[in-house]
């Protein structure tokens, strides 16, 4: 491999490490998301149960 | 009225995970099934394939597929087994990511496969930036934008950049296909054209494979017929592996009796965990196919074995035959030579010592001459005829008391003129001890003592050479050192054997047989004793070490 594909892969590899860390950062330790509930789907749900 | 996340959790009952992975929430054992067994058995193929061949570069590449598929597979149950959104979210993201790494994964390993090289860097620089938007808005609300907790589903509700993987998955599966066609309109040769199209087709049924479970469960909205498609990973990866250890010269029987024992050692224990009688049919046809499909493979390559190592035998016994026949030739022909040139040595000699009279000394000059080359000559075949008489056994040694240092110091006597004529200084240190032995003193005079020594000297240019007796332990010790051209490592493996010359050792001593130290091996070793060289390499000298067993 050459200097120059071994090097994006390196960056690449880090570009990839520091957007899944920033990933789990935002959902498994801060818990920011949306979310949705449709309560009427919601209850139905519920009795199908 | 607003509830929390956990509150609709609770509601809906969700099974909390157990090590991520175990719980009720998984709607059929099926689910364990068609992704531990690919994970273990994609781990263990890839991990046989790295460690049996480490430097290969689709060995690399396959490992670090093996290693994202693996990831996506545990993140996949992950999904069909937690409760947690935020975790659900998490995982999701992972495969998202992971899903396109593959496929290039998988580019990257057909590549190294086909033509043992990468793509070059102005393609990997396309996929670098092809990459880009994903990586940079993975974690943003336009690859997930939100939890749908709607019918108490666990899903994501996925935004326009968790649709990209798959615009590069069929990318790179098109390139994958472009790429084989090519390399197969480039080859002429059929073996070559057959290893593209096996290297292809099984890269592009892995990728269905792969696809098949998202694919179906997207368009059918039945989540379970989309497993199946994971049972057919280990298999391809499988047949991968195969195909690199075929082109990459690896021992195939093993890596296949290896993983062959490993996946049904996992089918087999796997069935424990399984309750319902349904689930069991399942796995036990899996595993039949399986064992059909890896068991064929090994007993053709088992048969192929088989069939190969008679014929080295066969060819083996032709071979000690022509072999038997070439040394009695060889042996005929030093004979013939060393009569010829015995009466020519005696002929000449008799002319230079005027046994015929006297002749001008022109004449003479020129017999003593040829008297020196035919001698020799008759070192040359007595060699030969040695090294051919120890091998087949045919040698007898005297067993006669003799004192090594006795024969060591007339060999000295004798070479002394010789290394001087040369500008070599001779250096010589004995102890008093106890050199006598028993053997015979003729062969270990000419082909150990003077052998050493003469050795020494051809192949020192300038300098001095060391000669060493001593004794110790029961044993005498005679060691020859010189400053000369030194030996290699590559020709030290060689330099006891019949006819091993150094590499450079015949522009220095164009009359070497290569059989002196061959024959010095077989004298010291008949003897009860030992010998060996040392050097640190050319240029830097060398030292003859010999031991052999003192009288008692």
């Amino acid at each position: 491999m050459d200097r120059r594909s071994r090097i994006l892969l390196e960056v690449f590899l880090c570009l990839a490490v520091i957007s899944l860390s920033l990933t789990f950062y935002r959902y498994i330790i801060l818990n920011d998301f949306n979310f949705y509930v449709d309560e009427e789907a919601f209850q139905e749900a519920l009795l199908e149960e | 009225m607003t509830r929390t996340v956990q509150e609709y959790i609770e509601m809906c009952q969700w099974d909390t995970a157990r090590f991520f992975i175990f719980s009720d929430n998984v709607f059929a054992q099926l689910i364990y099934y068609s992704h531990l067994l690919p994970l273990a058995a994609i781990l263990l193929f890839a991990i046989f394939v790295f460690i049996n061949n480490r430097k290969s570069l689709p060995a690399r590449w396959l490992f670090a597929t093996s290693i994202l598929l693996s990831a996506w597979l545990l993140s996949d149950l992950v999904l069909w087994a937690h409760e947690k959104p935020s975790v659900i979210l998490f995982f999701w993201s992972l495969m998202i990511l992971a899903e396109p790494m593959i496929y290039a994964g998988i580019l990257y390993f057909v590549y190294a496969l086909v033509d043992n090289k990468y793509p070059s860097s102005r393609a990997t620089l396309f996929i670098f930036l092809l990459f880009l938007p994903l990586i940079a808005l993975l974690p943003t609300t336009l690859t997930l934008t939100g939890y749908n907790l709607s019918n108490c589903w666990r899903e994501p509700i996925e935004g326009p950049m968790a649709f990209y993987p798959y615009v590069l998955g069929g990318m790179f599966t098109v390139w994958v296909f472009l790429f084989g066609v090519k390399r197969y309109l480039d080859k002429k040769d059929p073996g070559e054209r057959q290893k593209i199209v096996l290297i292809i087709g099984a890269t592009m049924l892995l990728l269905l494979s792969f696809t098949l479970g998202n694919t179906v469960g997207s368009l059918l909205v039945d989540w379970s017929i989309g497993q199946y498609g994971l049972f057919g990973i280990p298999v391809f990866i499988a047949l991968l592996s195969y195909l690199v250890v075929r082109f990459q010269a690896l021992n195939i029987k093993l890596v296949g009796a290896q993983a062959l024992m490993a996946t049904l050692w996992i089918l087999i224990i796997s069935v424990l965990f399984v309750r319902t009688i349904e689930s069991i049919r399942i796995i036990i046809a899996i595993t039949g196919i399986l064992l059909l499909v890896l068991g064929i493979a090994l007993v053709r390559s088992v048969k192929r074995e088989i069939t190969q190592r008679e014929l080295i035998q066969k060819q083996e016994q032709e071979l000690e035959v022509v072999n038997k026949q070439q040394e009695n030739l060889l042996h005929f022909i030093s004979h013939e030579i060393k009569g010829y040139l015995t009466k020519s040595e005696a002929g000449f000699a008799a002319i230079a010592e005027g046994d015929y009279g006297a002749i001008p000394e022109q004449l003479k000059t020129m017999a003593s001459s040829a008297l020196s080359d035919v001698r020799k000559g008759v070192d040359t075949v007595m060699d030969i005829l040695s090294a051919s008489d120890l091998k087949k056994g045919t040698v007898s040694f005297k067993k006669d008391e003799f004192d090594f240092r006795v024969a060591v110091k007339a060999i000295i006597a004798e070479q002394t003129p010789t290394a001087q004529a040369k500008g070599l200084q001779l250096d010589v240190q004995m102890t008093d001890g106890k050199y006598r032995m028993r053997g015979d003193e003729d062969k270990i005079r000419e082909h150990v003592i003077r052998n050493l020594i003469d050795n020494a000297i051809r192949y020192t240019p300038t300098g001095s050479i060391g000669v060493e007796l001593s004794d110790g332990d029961g044993k005498i010790h005679f060691s020859v050192k010189d400053n000369g051209v030194g030996i290699t490592p590559e020709d030290m493996k060689n330099l006891f054997t019949e006819g091993g010359h150094g590499k450079d050792s015949i522009k220095i001593n164009v009359h070497s047989t290569g059989y002196g130290l061959f024959i010095a091996k077989q004298v010291v070793t008949a003897h009860g004793g030992k010998i060996w060289a040392e050097s640190e390499g050319e240029g830097k000298g060398a030292r003859f070490v010999v031991e052999l067993p003192a009288s008692a």
